[in-house]
């Protein structure tokens, strides 16, 4: 019951404030329609970067969006609340995640079909990375929270998120764009596709009592 | 056993202990450094297929060696600070990412410096070298996250939350670069596979090993000890100790 109420709070205060969704939306626009720009126009070539490129763009629209994603909770002693409220954190924090994992995965995925078009893919290859960002995104998004949990006092954790989240995601990024140029080249994508089920998994599973941990060590001020 | 372990989680044993050992351990890293890089560098016969450039070995490997073991050992910490709540751990987790740290950036520099006589080029992205790029990453991390905390106490429990994740996904993470390097790797190059090292050329490179692993462990006695001192100024026995060290 709680739960649902803790997601349902989720969505309302999204919703009335959409600007943080917007904002990681029009970023992850705005680098996958301009980073084959800066790259050689020939058509082939932009095809191979293509699944990296727009896996770059996904991660960077995440770190984004988890910047804020429990900021302004702890400014408003929300955070502070949930934790002595004797309901598991761990439950919130999965509330949270899942509702900002929705939210922005939504947009960008009906962005990918102008994405197909703009990169030249065919069907296949268009399911595919539809398949890899809903499969791969969970666990990006889930360390980006827990990255975002470290800089919760700081001023400038842009840098601070950026430097825990490179080491964290690669293989994420390894599993995700490969699955899509594993599509490109009519390969067999079920052991990517296993691989990152089970890294979203894992970090479902257990990041939540990490992102937790972190939270009641930064109350404990 | 286990009572010496007991009375090294008290601060002012660990001090006492652990300063005791600092001469001995500081003049055995000597003695083994400068035998080890002297044999290594003068009196072990040079490679067939290298010549003398191999010798970088004997900072390369102790290097790569100890940030790997370090990484170890500040997992350990992490789980002995978090699941026993033992502030010493957690003391020395963060006198060891600093170390560890180093140890990393100085595998890769001399990898690279290395790799350009024997393969030509600075840098290639193999599955160990990225690994280990990888691995000087976290530690970085670890370090900005534990220097961004005011309150030590607080800064070492993050700090060992973020490396216990990283420990879990330090083998997902090697096994995801293995598989994509074996998979994308062009056939072009040739990767330096170690041939089975002759005895002549282990010898110093053990003899450095232990030299590296005791200087690793006198410098982060060192850390720790001052470290201690700082956040237990306010306690007799520092203060009983500054006055007899002042006389």
């Amino acid at each position: 019951m709680n739960f649902y109420r803790q997601l349902r709070r989720e969505l309302l205060i999204n919703a009335r404030q959409p600007r943080v969704i917007i904002n990681a939306t029009l970023f992850f626009i705005m680098v996958s329609v301009f980073f084959p720009l800066a790259l050689p126009a020939d058509s082939q070539m932009l095809r191979q970067f293509a699944p990296g490129l727009i896996w770059i763009a996904v991660l960077f629209a995440m770190m984004l969006a988890s910047e804020r994603i429990l900021q302004q909770d702890f400014d408003d002693g929300v955070l502070e609340q949930w934790a002595i409220s004797g309901y598991p954190l761990q439950r919130l924090i999965v509330a949270k995640i899942m509702v900002h994992w929705l939210l922005i995965i939504l947009p960008i995925l009906l962005f990918c079909p102008i994405l197909a078009i703009l990169f030249d893919f065919n069907t296949n290859t268009l399911l595919v990375l539809i398949l890899s960002l809903v499969c791969g995104t969970p666990a990006i998004l889930g360390l980006c929270t827990l990255a975002a949990s470290f800089g919760l006092g700081l001023q400038q954790k842009g840098i601070l998120m950026a430097l825990i989240l490179l080491p964290l995601t690669i293989p994420v990024m390894i599993f995700g764009s490969g699955m899509v140029t594993m599509a490109m080249d009519e390969a067999l994508i079920s052991a990517y596709l296993a691989i990152l089920l089970a890294l979203s998994l894992l970090a479902f599973a257990f990041l939540p009592y990490a992102i937790a941990a972190i939270i009641r060590i930064s109350l404990a001020d | 056993m286990w009572k010496f372990l007991y009375q090294m989680a008290s601060p002012k044993t660990f001090y006492r202990l652990t300063q005791g050992w600092l001469k001995t351990l500081g003049a055995l890293a000597l003695v083994f450094l400068v035998v080890g890089s002297l044999w290594g560098l003068f009196f072990a016969p040079p490679d067939y297929q290298q010549g003398d450039a191999f010798r970088i070995i004997y900072v390369h490997v102790p290097a790569a060696f100890l940030s790997m073991s370090l990484y170890g050992y500040m997992a350990f910490c992490a789980l002995l600070l978090l699941v026993w709540r033992i502030k010493i751990a957690g003391l020395m987790l963060a006198s060891t990412a600093v170390i560890g740290a180093w140890m990393a950036f100085l595998a890769l520099a001399t990898g690279s410096i290395w790799g350009k006589p024997m393969w030509g080029t600075w840098w290639v992205w193999d599955a160990r070298l990225t690994s280990e790029l990888i691995l000087l990453l976290l530690y970085t991390a670890i370090l900005a996250t534990h220097a961004a905390f005011k309150n030590r106490e607080q800064a070492d429990k993050v700090a060992a939350i973020l490396t216990l994740v990283g420990v879990i996904d330090l083998p997902i993470i090697h096994y995801s670069v293995y598989w994509w390097n074996t998979l994308h790797q062009g056939a072009t190059l040739t990767v330096f596979s170690k041939p089975k090292i002759a005895a002549p050329m282990l010898y110093p490179l053990l003899l450095t090993l232990l030299g590296f692993a005791c200087f690793s462990a006198w410098v982060i006695l060192q850390r720790a000890g001052n470290e201690l001192l700082m956040r237990e100024r306010r306690q007799k026995w520092v203060r009983q100790l500054i006055l007899k060290g002042s006389e």
